[in-house]
């Protein structure tokens, strides 16, 4: 029997009455096999406990049995010998799929329901519109890989996206993660736009394969934590090591959590040989270590907003260490936060941090930043820019609005901090 | 354990015997001619609800057919039965089809969702008149779907979230509303408004002037709503719905968006014309990010400390914070008043004013200079004005402590490149090109 004889009639077992036509009186198209399969076209596929009126005319229906199911959904692809797009109806789906060149899967109603992953096999696949839940989440194996308006509410410690080594131009739009959902970038080039990271979720890259990670209009929400986590709890927003990272137009709204004992996580870590991050809001509260460490070779980071609110315990708001290659600007930014003396380090409090320190190197260009300080709690030492990374400092601190650092009884005030800064010139102190 | 073991045991079934729970095929029924929703009971519940002009298919499909599609309340609401079931049931979605019209008020309870029936059809397919609005609790969504709002005058809100509502989505919607907001978000509430559309006209001879989303000042401080993609327009749309009235002036149309603390807008398009000297935005807006305004009247920012990043305005501004950031922002205003950038602060304001272009040929005036910066200590940097055409007296007017440095005035002035307020000269006014 051939594989779509088995499939109809493990299809049609128990439900032909229920569907008001026979599926089609065409003739069965013959499986992959037999070489005469469809070109790109498209497929209904309507799910067990689907109710759009579109499930009528499904080409296929499934039966909410897994087997059975993963056994249709198999069938179906294999029509589609040269892509296509399978669309999917409102309903629960059980099967893994597994999309194969030019194949499109794509939700038809809102409560389009995946309980289960999808393996993007081959190049230009794509996935949208569809729910996945109970940590189902998509597996990218292919290059040019496509994934839009999805929402992924998965179980900690689930990957919603994992592009493997190798990959290239995966792209990521429009989609909500939720409960400390991991998208984890492996391969080369990804573009993430208009998503939403919710309850803590985030962005990985870790491997030396990512060589482009380009994220616009996204917003971040949530608790981090350091240390040993508990279930659903992330270190980081975004944790990215790659040589090229541009980040622009996206918010972050984070919070630490943890002990008070640990030095908290770091809100965004960014890692790169060449940086940009531009035209962001950063809004941190509670124990992080930095709200946001960015380290570039070459990098700017130009009209952004950074706040820390009730920061408690931290040692910085943003921490700067770009002058490894041709160097970083850092400019047109503001810079506003709340902080407490940490009790591991309590010699300083500063909200801008900045080691450029590399001899021969480009050095760190801090022009046109507004720098804002409301100490919560005294402490040895309290900065608005500090300058480290040992003698001869290569930050130029150039033209900022440095004033709010008028001494306070019991402290050691001073705008900017640094060993031998190589120009210290046309800030506004008072 | 596979991800597809771990779903067959989440969903119940027997990881033995691979048999199903949830495997039931889906009993049809034959269509409703009103009275109580049928259907079966599935994991996720949901009745289908259709009105007049819903194709043939559409009234196959639905537990419930209300053929002229008008539901007065006086024999019940099915929409409302539908929602109460489901929300009894722990939540569902009740989708609906071609155009209803309902008189009483409603209540989307607690996980419900309210949808049209299609996506593909946005717009189109699922229309809801609502006479008397309907209220939006925890976990409601809607989308994809045509809201209607009263046509008649009344100042009923077309949707109420109410205090202290989490999760609540609203998603792939148009809006059309003459008289009264299309969205009222009330005191806590957490709110995701998202690629939607906003008609808010203006029918005469209504003085009514409808927000498109209102956030009643009274709230500050609680609420957190995100608006992302959604267009905010004026228009001659149809009003089909009563089927009279055409004459929506494009000129008197004055609100869009007014909102309560920690909202948040992003990549929306403001545009319509509006009548000087109103406001279309007038809000306590925390981010206002890649947006595009294009309006006659003016923009309104009153959030203390609002991030008003990459945008694009063809619209008077005003920033009246304690610490505002406006960061790499284009004005480009073409035949409107000057000035076309005012930054109020209180006493204590610290804003921020960096890397903006500022530009445009003016035809009056409020006062003599392109941007005003009054109070506090602003700090202005950066930024590159230009008047190519109709030079104004100063680039730049502001109080003493304001900070001038390193702009490029250049061709931005008649008298002087910067002047000071009350006569006072800046303390600090350095590198700026002129």
């Amino acid at each position: 029997m051939s594989t779509w004889r088995s499939v109809r009639r493990m299809l049609h077992g128990g439900l032909e009455s229920d569907l008001p036509a026979p599926l089609s009186d065409l003739p069965p198209p013959p499986s992959r096999a037999g070489g005469a399969a469809r070109p790109y076209a498209d497929i209904v596929i309507a799910a067990h406990d689907a109710r759009s009126p579109v499930a009528a005319s499904a080409d296929y229906r499934l039966t909410g049995d897994f087997d059975a199911d993963t056994a249709i959904v198999a069938a179906a692809l294999a029509e589609l010998f040269d892509g296509g797009r399978i669309l999917l109806t409102d309903g629960h789906f059980l099967p893994v799929w597994h999309l194969g060149v030019q194949h499109r899967l794509e939700g038809m109603g809102d409560r389009t329901v995946l309980l289960a992953g999808v393996e993007c096999d081959g190049t230009l696949s794509s996935v949208a519109n569809v729910r996945f839940e109970q940590g189902a989440g998509i597996v990218v194996r292919a290059d040019d890989c496509a994934i839009s308006s999805c929402d992924f509410a998965q179980v900690y410690g689930d990957f919603a996206i994992e592009a493997m080594p190798s990959t290239r131009a995966t792209s990521v739009i429009g989609c909500t993660f939720r409960n400390a959902a991991v998208v984890d970038l492996k391969g080369y080039d990804a573009m993430i736009r208009n998503c939403r990271f919710l309850d803590g979720s985030g962005v990985r890259a870790h491997d030396q394969g990512v060589t482009a990670l380009l994220m616009d209009a996204c917003t971040f929400e949530g608790q981090y934590q350091a240390g040993s986590l508990p279930s659903g709890v992330l270190q980081y927003a975004i944790d990215y090591y790659g040589p090229l990272i541009v980040v622009t137009r996206c918010s972050f709204d984070v919070q630490a959590a943890g002990p008070t004992t640990d030095l908290g996580p770091n809100g965004i870590s960014i890692d790169g040989g060449v940086v940009v991050f531009r035209a962001n809001v950063v809004r941190a509260t509670g124990r992080f270590k930095f709200a946001a460490i960015i380290s570039a070779d070459t990098g700017s980071v130009t009209g952004n907003v950074f706040t820390g609110t009730g920061l408690d315990e931290q040692t910085g708001l943003v921490f700067f260490n770009m002058d490894a290659g041709t160097g970083g600007v850092i400019a047109h930014n503001l810079f506003r936060a709340g902080m407490r003396a940490n009790p591991l380090d309590t010699s300083r409090v500063a909200p801008v941090n900045i080691d450029a320190f590399d001899p021969g190197k480009g050095g760190v260009l801090f022009r046109g930043n507004v720098v804002r300080h409301d100490p919560l709690t005294p402490a040895a030492w309290r900065y608005g820019v500090w300058c480290g990374g040992g003698p001869p400092s290569r930050s130029y601190v150039v033209h900022n609005d440095l004033r709010n650092f008028a001494p306070t009884p019991g402290w050691t005030d001073a705008p900017v901090f640094g060993a031998v800064l190589t120009s210290l010139t046309g800030n506004v102190l008072t | 354990m596979s991800r597809e073991s771990r779903v067959l045991r989440t969903m119940g079934h027997g990881m033995a015997s691979g048999r199903s729970e949830v495997a039931q095929p889906l009993t049809r029924q034959s269509s409703g001619g009103g009275g109580t929703p049928r259907g079966r009971r599935l994991p996720w519940a949901s009745r289908i609800i259709v009105g007049a002009g819903a194709t043939a298919e559409q009234k196959a499909a639905a537990d419930v057919v209300v053929s002229d599609g008008y539901i007065s309340g006086l024999s019940g609401n099915p929409i409302q039965v539908a929602i109460d079931e489901l929300a009894a049931l722990g939540g569902g979605e009740v989708l609906l089809a071609g155009l209803l019209t309902v008189v009483p008020a409603m209540d989307l309870k607690s996980g419900v969702r309210l949808s049209g029936i299609d996506r593909l059809s946005r717009h189109s397919s699922s229309r809801i008149e609502l006479r008397n609005g309907m209220t939006l609790r925890s976990g409601s969504r809607i989308s994809d779907i045509h809201v209607l709002g009263n046509p008649t005058g009344l100042t009923t809100p077309s949707l109420t979230v109410v205090s202290s509502a989490t999760d609540v989505t609203v998603d792939g919607c148009m809006f059309e509303s003459t008289s009264a907001p299309s969205i009222v978000i009330s005191n806590g509430a957490s709110v995701v408004i998202r690629d939607c559309v906003f008609w808010t006209h203006y029918k005469l001879p209504q003085t009514v002037r409808p927000w498109a989303v209102y956030g009643p000042e009274a709230t500050l401080g609680q609420s957190r709503v995100l608006i992302e993609d959604c267009l905010f327009s004026t228009g001659q749309f149809g009003a089909y719905h009563d089927g009279a009235s055409t004459d929506f002036s494009r000129t008197s149309v004055s609100a869009f968006l007014d909102g309560p603390f920690w909202t948040f807008v992003r990549n929306c398009t403001f545009d319509g014309p509006t009548s000087t000297g109103q406001a279309c935005i007038h809000a306590a807006i925390a981010e206002f990010t890649g947006n595009t305004v294009r309006l006659a009247s003016d923009c309104f920012f009153t959030a203390p400390d609002a991030a008003i990043v990459g945008n694009i305005f063809e619209a008077n501004v005003f920033v009246k914070g304690k610490e505002s950031a406006f960061i790499d922002n284009q004005m480009m205003l073409v035949d409107r008043r000057i000035p076309y950038l005012t930054v109020f602060n209180p006493p204590q304001g610290r804003s921020m004013v960096a890397a903006n272009v500022i530009s445009g040929r003016h035809n009056a005036q409020d006062s003599p200079e392109m941007v005003r910066l009054v109070g506090g200590a602003t700090w202005f940097h950066g930024n590159v004005l230009r008047a190519p055409d109709t030079k104004p007296s100063y680039a730049v007017s502001a109080t003493p402590d304001t900070v001038v440095v390193h702009n490029d005035l250049r061709g931005a002035y008649a008298t002087a490149a910067v002047n000071g307020i009350g006569g006072s000269p800046l303390l600090n006014l350095s590198g700026n090109l002129t």
